[in-house]
């Protein structure tokens, strides 16, 4: 797995996660793998995978139960949060880029258009 | 710290073998040479004789270096990494390596000895009883008799102030290798400053045993001339073990605390 | 968090030509630590002090509480970039060697390792080339059950397909209860697995904490942190 080492390791595995959810690669309710496994699967020090539960943990996206692992949120609800959520990162992140190049937003919005409709004849 | 021993000898087996294949390989030479042409029983005493002192010299110097050698050489190259990184203090690897040169020394006599007895008593046993029947030699014996002494006990402590020299010799050595090495961080010259600091350990060791000896025991030195007393002896002995002994710290302690590898 | 590894105001040297300068450093279990800097900053004196080779001019280091000594090499494995294993003998007398010395050494262990990294147990030492030198002291020194891991350039003279199976080497033994310290100028291979990294520059410490935390202040890989401490 090759990770951009310019932003955080763990932000990046935490988004692989939430996009695998999302995607309905893994479902609701399913019990991850340890920590350990997943370092070893994905390359990193442990202690970015255990960073990676925490936080997780702490937003929602699973909870652990005592003696038995962790499992991702079986709740709907969360999933769609995190995809609105994920979905306003990037957005937010494309007006940013196309303000540093001088775009305003009505350009911005043409640009979208006519990119989507290439899109739509692929 | 036997695995240390171990090792030290594993190290240096190699080296032993080829030394002592070179000196059987001598010796059947001098052996063969002597049974091909006509020599009289003192000519072949004489020859053997030479053989054995000028082996007995060589033994000596190989075995005085192998033993410097055996220190100096983990001191200045990364090879000592092997032996300094383990979990012994100073004090036990260089105790180490000072047993290992007693074993290997007990083990050059034993060959030495043994060769000795191979020689004189195998090939050449005719010869040694003549000569050891002549008149000559009950001569040279008698000279040696001495007045109320017993001829066995004395050549025991004897025996034993020359083992506590030798051990002192390399407990010296050592002190002026891990002196040398705790001031001077550079390699180069480091065996003639080294050198330099043994002569003056030398010195100072015979200056305080003799001043010992001499003017604080006053121990009546000879029995008669040319030999010394059992006192005497017995005093020198032990300030021979104590001076080792505190040259043994000074270089484990210094091996601790103050060298870098 | 259990301190593995604590220097005092440790230096090195004299006047001018200190190669450690105050020295203040705190090694925590679990943590594998990147020690970064430009020959000569004092990474391997630092590495040969807490590995008992070097003395302190003054300062002093301890490993799990104990003064540097017999004690604490029973806890720390040291891997320097020198060529110190016996030319003489074969690989399987360094095994036999380790297995005597050391307590922790786990000779099954270092068989896996010499396997990993293509080498038998029949070839001598000095017949080894650099990179597999490398890579045997490597072994030995992982297959020790260590609670200090202190690898001097583990990736130097290793090509770089290599490098990778060193990082899953050292990651595979590295445990909870111990601490890695890896020196190396090639930042990037070890991006993924460092937790925190310690920059040296002239004998003291110039910047150090963690890893994803410089990455999220400074939007920049380590490997380019690196770049800015030592030229800007």
């Amino acid at each position: 797995m090759n990770f951009d080492n310019t932003a955080p390791i763990y932000i990046q595995i935490m988004n692989l996660i939430k996009k695998d959810i999302i995607l309905g690669k893994m479902n609701l309710g399913e019990k991850l793998l340890s920590s350990r496994e997943y370092a070893q699967n994905l390359k990193v020090n442990p202690n970015t995978m255990v960073r990676v539960f925490n936080e997780l943990e702490r937003e929602g996206v699973t909870f652990t139960k005592r003696g038995v692992g962790t499992f991702i949120t079986e709740s709907e609800e969360k999933v769609e949060i995190m995809k609105k959520e994920m979905a306003e990162d990037i957005v937010r992140n494309f007006i940013q880029g196309m303000m540093e190049l001088g775009f305003n937003f009505n350009d911005m919005i043409e640009l979208i258009k006519s990119r989507l409709d290439k899109e739509a004849v692929q | 710290m036997a695995n240390l021993i171990k090792y030290e000898f594993i190290r240096k087996w190699r080296g032993l073998g080829i030394f002592m294949a070179i000196v059987l390989i001598l010796n059947a030479v001098i052996l063969v040479k002597l049974q091909i042409g006509t020599h009289t029983p003192d000519e072949q005493m004489i020859a053997l004789g030479a053989f054995f002192t000028g082996i007995l010299g060589v033994f000596f110097i190989l075995y005085i270096i192998d033993v410097t050698m055996m220190y100096s050489r983990d001191l200045d190259h990364k090879t000592g990494y092997m032996f300094m990184l383990t979990p012994n203090s100073g004090y036990k690897i260089l105790g180490s390596k000072v047993i290992t040169a007693i074993l290997e020394g007990l083990l050059f006599l034993l060959v030495y000895l043994l060769l000795l007895a191979v020689n004189f008593v195998g090939f050449y046993g005719e010869p040694l009883r003549t000569l050891v029947g002549s008149d000559l030699f009950s001569m040279i014996v008698n000279q040696v008799h001495l007045e109320g002494v017993n001829l066995i006990s004395y050549f025991t402590v004897s025996l034993l102030m020359l083992f506590v020299s030798i051990v002192g010799l390399f407990l010296m050595i050592y002190a002026a290798i891990s002196i040398r090495k705790s001031i001077l961080a550079e390699k180069k010259f480091g065996g003639l400053i080294s050198f330099i600091i043994f002569m003056l350990l030398a010195w100072a060791d015979s200056a305080i045993t003799n001043t010992l000896t001499t003017d604080i025991f006053s121990a009546n030195s000879m029995i008669s001339p040319g030999v010394p007393s059992y006192t005497f002896l017995s005093i020198q002995i032990l300030i021979q073990v104590v001076l080792g002994a505190v040259f043994f710290c000074v270089s484990a302690y210094l091996l601790e605390n103050k060298m870098d590898m | 968090m259990t301190s593995v590894l604590i220097a005092e105001n440790v230096s090195k040297g004299f006047f001018r030509n200190k190669a450690l300068h105050n020295l203040d450093l705190k090694i925590e279990e679990g943590k594998v630590y990147g020690l970064l800097g430009p020959n000569g900053s004092g990474k391997t004196t630092f590495f040969k002090i807490a590995a008992g080779l070097f003395k302190p001019t003054s300062g002093r280091m301890t490993v799990m509480g104990y003064p540097i000594g017999a004690e604490t090499k029973k806890l720390t494995a040291f891997m320097p970039t020198d060529d110190f294993l016996f030319g003489w003998m074969k690989i399987d007398g360094i095994l036999s060697f380790y297995t005597d010395m050391y307590e922790d050494f786990d000779r099954n262990k270092a068989l896996e390792y010499l396997t990993f990294m293509e080498l038998q147990e029949n070839m001598k030492v000095s017949s080894l080339s650099t990179g597999m030198k490398a890579r045997l002291k490597l072994a030995v020194t992982m297959a020790r059950k260590a609670r200090l891991y202190l690898l001097d350039e583990p990736l130097n003279g290793i090509d770089p397909i290599s490098r990778e199976k060193i990082v899953k080497m050292i990651m595979g033994a590295f445990r909870d209860d111990c601490a890695v310290i890896i020196s190396s100028h090639l930042v990037s291979e070890l991006e993924t697995i460092l937790d925190e990294v310690i920059f040296l520059d002239h004998g003291t410490v110039v910047l150090a904490g963690d890893a994803e935390k410089f990455r999220l202040e400074k939007s920049c890989s380590i490997e380019a942190l690196y770049k800015e401490v030592y030229h800007g």
